[in-house]
């Protein structure tokens, strides 16, 4: 199988988060960068599949020179190859120009299943990934907590979450692309050994040029949403704090509760 | 034949009782904004099979019209076909902005739709905002620290809104809109994925998007025991059971409960947390509550600075008392 897995680099979710003073984005120094959690479940899964089945995983990933060390992970967890999108005309792209240039990178490619997260905890956009699949003309099954790829490769079941606190068991024909979430496996850590063989693994760095695409439609350029401000959130307020016995404190609630919050 | 051209498409969803969902509701207060904004009108569309029913009680949200596909092969969400009748409709009502639910479903299918009509979108949308005739789309980016107001390059704009970030439009005796059939050519042959199998969870308490009230439990509930205590609670309350992402690490709570960065994002009437300190991941899927009580035995907990009442006490005692209290207003 030649399986795909797209990757992103974000923010580790404990870093401080400061917007710079445009407004226009965030200040960069100072962050701590790691793998996206969500795409950890789709590097473990490619690797899973390929335990089975044999083949190749390979990694895709859009982003600056620092990404490069998110690929590295993903190699020294197990995967064999890293394809490294990265250009500063790349740079400020929303998920439809993403969407675009990810597409160049892998039409290339051979590929029999795609994986990825569900979403990118930066922006927190989840919808790369079907926006790809469209592109790509081929199907894709969203918020995947189990996947069985059958024997032939030629099909897969997955299960998704659907509204209403459902499950869907879908047979999906491949190649597809798999949105991963939390619950379909528990990501390996890289191992030493691991580390010392992933930096001998090939990177093709994809630049703008050899994408094949115009700097119109990538990147800042190519973006369908524009980014008018950021802002901080309305900061909540500490409010009152009750002390006391258990009872006192439970009907003293209950009364705020009822008449001044009106919640109850 | 559909005369709305240039209007806000609202996608309106339905349960499996053809009950349409209040996030389509919520959908119908903010269209009606942005509607006015473009001076065009609104157009709700429902697509399924057999939901005629529900396309005629519609007509009384105060759109100007709905818009019916009701198609055999649209009984369940299937992308390929349901993406295909969307299209098609879309080519037929030309909007000008397409709001949606963040549910779900919408969220497998708005991507492949936007990108189909080359045009942007904003998930998770929490506030719809107009100011000088400029309409810009308000979603919580980077853990929820950072507010992100975008503003679209191209038409349509494609919306999907986080539930219970406006009211719901109120139902009116009168209908004043009309219900159009929309035809659509569907081909079976398109579709490349199969459901096999829809398992309903067992569990049929309150879900937590949508809930009014959720009753949250972290790691200082100290075990399954703990929730089952809150799950009392939260039945007296008829509110939905939630956890931190300890409890559901753990296995005390099933992982769907998980409130935060990498679980459900809910904005709640109410939220109550108990035992849980505060971890910005968890902060992040609670923080738009409206009001937040925070019950923990330690008065330095991060809760505490967001909670609107703090609760000093051991959730041992504090819970079965509370469940006393409400028990007593509730005769």
């Amino acid at each position: 199988m030649d399986i795909l897995v797209c990757m992103k680099q974000v923010p580790d979710t404990e870093t401080k988060i400061v917007i710079n003073p445009e407004g226009t984005g965030i200040v960069t120094d100072g962050i701590k960068y790691v793998m996206n959690p969500y795409d950890e479940f789709a590097v473990e899964e490619a690797l899973k599949i390929k335990e089975k089945m044999g083949g190749t995983v390979t990694i895709v990933s859009m982003g600056p020179q620092r990404a490069t060390e998110a690929i590295r992970t993903a190699l020294a967890m197990g995967a064999d190859k890293g394809v490294h999108l990265c250009d500063d005309a790349f740079e400020g792209a929303d998920s439809y120009s993403t969407a675009k240039a990810l597409a160049a990178a892998i039409k290339p490619l051979s590929y029999d299943i795609i994986l990825g997260g569900k979403q990118a905890v930066d922006h927190d956009n989840a919808q790369v990934y079907a926006a790809l699949a469209e592109l790509l003309d081929i199907s894709h099954v969203s918020i995947v907590t189990q996947l069985d790829v059958a024997e032939d490769g030629k099909s897969a079941v997955a299960q998704r979450e659907v509204e209403g606190g459902a499950r869907e068991v879908i047979e999906v024909s491949l190649p597809a692309f798999i949105a991963c979430q939390k619950g379909l496996n528990e990501p390996r850590y890289a191992s030493l050994p691991g580390i010392m063989k992933a930096k001998k693994k090939p990177i093709d760095v994809i630049d703008l040029a050899k994408s094949g695409l115009s700097a119109d439609e990538v990147g800042e350029k190519g973006a369908k949403l524009k980014i008018r401000k950021f802002f901080l959130p309305p900061e909540r307020e500490a409010g009152k704090i009750l002390e006391g016995e258990p009872e006192e404190l439970a009907t003293q609630l209950v009364k705020l509760l009822r008449e001044e919050a009106k919640a109850i | 034949m559909v005369s709305s051209e240039g209007s806000v498409l609202i996608v309106t969803e339905v349960d499996k009782n053809q009950e349409i969902l209040p996030i389509s509701l919520e959908c119908v207060t903010a269209g009606k904004r942005l509607a006015e904004a473009l001076g065009g009108g609104t157009v709700a569309l429902i697509m399924g099979a057999g939901v005629g029913e529900a396309a005629k009680e519609m007509t009384h949200y105060g759109v100007d019209e709905v818009c019916l596909v009701d198609h055999p092969d649209l009984t369940a969400y299937q992308p390929e076909l349901y993406v295909a009748a969307f299209l098609q409709v879309c080519e037929r009502v030309n909007p000008r902005a397409i709001l949606m639910g963040d549910t779900l479903t919408s969220i497998d299918m708005a991507p492949r739709v936007a990108f189909a009509l080359n045009t942007g979108l904003v998930t998770d949308c929490v506030a719809v905002e107009v100011s000088d005739g400029e309409v810009s789309f308000v979603k919580p980016v980077y853990s929820s620290n950072v507010m992100a107001a975008y503003t679209f390059a191209s038409e349509p704009y494609v919306v999907t809104l986080r539930s219970r970030a406006e009211e719901a439009a109120e139902r009116q005796e009168t209908a004043d809109a009309g219900v159009t059939p929309v035809d659509v050519k569907l081909d079976a042959a398109s579709v490349r994925t199969e459901v096999l199998q829809r398992v309903v969870e067992e569990d049929a308490g309150p879900k937590l998007t949508g809930a009014d009230i959720i009753v949250s439990g972290g790691r200082g509930v100290g075990g399954p025991e703990g929730f089952e205590q809150l799950k009392e609670l939260a039945d007296l309350l008829h509110a939905a059971v939630g956890a931190s992402r300890p409890p559901c690490d753990l296995g005390w709570a099933p992982p769907k409960s998980q409130v935060g960065q990498t679980g459900e994002k809910v904005a709640p009437s109410l939220y109550i947390a108990v035992g849980i300190s505060g971890a910005t991941q968890h902060i992040a899927g609670m923080q738009s509550s409206k009001k937040i009580v925070a019950i923990n035995k330690d008065p330095k907990a991060n809760i505490f600075k967001i909670a609107d009442y703090g609760v000093i006490g051991r959730w041992e005692e504090v819970v079965p008392a509370l469940r006393e209290a409400v028990s007593e207003i509730r005769k």
